[in-house]
């Protein structure tokens, strides 16, 4: 099975049970939170491997261009501009290849454009992998890099600890999942992104169950919660140290039962 | 002045730093969460204009597909006839060689501005589908074009944030103690210092008053825990009072 660990609001503990997950179940994770990566701060682990990840934008031939302009007319994201010269805005490029393929004179050829990188940790306890994808620091194509990790999965025993929000990255990251552990905290807010994060998790259609992290801060919206969420729902308590606590743990490993 | 709200990391204290900030500065708040926008649940919003609808377009394949998969092949996400999935880009259009691809126009809600009466304050927040495509494009047009604000970003370091930080004239950066926070919000500094933003370096829920590294520092305090459940947003205000007053005057 593929898990999707998620959480609409941000620091609701979903990175916090992702580690407990992984460390019940032994499985590989994929951190896809890439503008924000920390499941690895959760693990101890040890990097063994470090891989920059790249599109493939257009790179031009000058000497067979004649500046038709038909590769800046099919571009979608307006990466290229073509008048007296041939310029190429690569921050832009979201490597479609379509320029590439327009051109009547065969005069664009591919080129690597850097966006990030995909780091890989050795987990000391569980023996496992856990590639983290990193955006570079003021990239746009947040979006581009969790794909390549999701496009990359191997195996069947997966856990995916997704961004948060509940954005077409997050939905891209359920589309690729089996089963979705959604972590919400009883506040208005938290429990407000929960209802539209399920919307996103019943159209990318995978069983799930709510967790609703630190159930006793507050019995009125955990209550409140229960009643009115359309899936099965379970408490995890408040506790001083999450990463270490044997409660916390339980309550993740109720909650993975019962998926 | 325009003051973007970040921290890299959700749930450091962003949304509630900003509503007080918002309301000592006298300016118009902007939720740029749009997949999640979370101000609704601090605050009871007054609707009171709509500033742009939010539309989007995605495509399908007509009954003219002869499946030679062409617009697979261009989809970085694979996204035909998924309008969740699909930004709307074009690409599968431009490439199909059989005219087969249909881009059908939907509608996915509208930036809202509403009024606070509580704390008089003025709000500018999506209410659009979380799928929304173009997210830079919505936070764009939630800033105003004159006056003050104070721009609530999303989690993450996104296209959204970097939209937000590229309209803002200041950026004020939201941590805690915990070392995930700390190491998203390191990124989130080095963000802010590629688009040259002057900061202000904030330590939320800290557990002592050693400034290391900050302008400010904002204790612990269960009064800001009770205002969000009982949204109460002047008690909110009122916990947070002093040292927003100091964020406020570290600001250019």
């Amino acid at each position: 099975m593929r898990l999707a660990v998620t959480g609409g609001k941000g620091g609701v503990g979903k990175t916090t049970v992702a580690a407990h997950a992984h460390r019940i179940l032994g499985w590989d994770a994929v951190d896809l939170d890439v503008t924000a990566p920390n499941l690895h701060l959760y693990l101890d682990c040890e990097e063994v491997e470090r891989r920059r990840v790249h599109l493939l934008g257009p790179k031009v031939d000058p000497d067979s261009c004649t500046l038709c302009g038909e590769c800046a007319r099919a571009c979608p994201a307006g990466a290229l501009i073509v008048g007296r010269s041939w310029d190429f805005d690569p921050d832009l490029c979201h490597g479609c290849g379509l320029c590439v393929r327009v051109c009547p004179r065969g005069a664009l050829d591919y080129v690597e454009i850097e966006i990030g990188e995909v780091r890989e940790y050795r987990v000391r306890d569980t023996g496992s992998r856990l590639r983290s994808g990193r955006l570079n620091v003021g990239d746009r194509r947040s979006r581009h890099l969790v794909n390549h990790l999701l496009d990359r999965l191997e195996g069947d025993e997966i856990l995916l600890d997704t961004p948060a929000g509940a954005g077409k990255e997050v939905y891209d990251a359920l589309r690729a999942a089996d089963a979705a552990l959604v972590v919400t905290q009883p506040t208005p807010a938290a429990y407000r992104d929960l209802r539209r994060l399920l919307r996103v998790v019943r159209a990318a259609d995978l069983p799930h169950v709510v967790l609703i992290n630190m159930a006793d801060v507050s019995e009125r919206w955990t209550e409140r919660i229960e009643r009115e969420v359309d899936a099965p729902t379970l408490r995890a308590p408040r506790v001083d140290d999450p990463l270490e606590s044997d409660e916390l743990r339980d309550a993740v490993r109720a909650a993975l039962d019962e998926l | 002045m325009r003051v973007a709200v970040l921290g890299g990391k959700g749930g450091v204290g962003k949304t509630v730093i900003s509503i007080a900030l918002a309301h000592e500065l006298g300016a118009v708040l902007v939720d740029a969460d749009v997949t999640e926008p979370d101000t609704p649940a601090y605050l009871d919003l007054e609707r009171e204009r709509t500033v742009t609808e939010v539309r989007a377009r995605y495509a399908v394949r007509t009954e003219d597909c002869v499946g030679c998969e062409r617009c697979l092949e261009v989809c970085p996400w694979r996204a035909l006839d998924d309008p969740v999935a699909c930004d709307g880009c074009g690409a599968c259009a431009t490439a199909c060689p059989e005219d087969a691809i249909e881009l059908r126009e939907t509608e996915l809600g509208r930036v809202v501005e509403s009024r606070e009466p509580e704390l008089n304050l003025r709000v500018v927040h999506p209410e659009v589908e979380p799928w929304a495509p173009e997210l830079a494009n919505i936070v764009h047009q939630m800033i105003p074009e004159d006056g003050d604000c104070v721009i609530d970003c999303p989690a993450g370091l996104g296209c959204p944030v970097i939209a937000a930080l590229t309209s803002a004239d200041a950026a004020v950066l939201v941590t805690t103690p915990e070392p995930a926070a700390l190491h998203d919000y390191r990124r989130a500094q080095a963000l802010a210092r590629k688009l040259d933003l002057p900061t202000v370096r904030v330590l939320n829920r800290a557990d002592s008053d050693d400034r290391g590294g900050f302008d400010v520092v904002i204790p612990e305090d269960e009064r800001v825990l009770r205002a969000v459940l009982d949204r109460d947003p002047r008690g909110l205000v009122s916990a947070l009072r002093e040292r927003v007053r100091r964020i406020a005057a570290l600001l250019p």
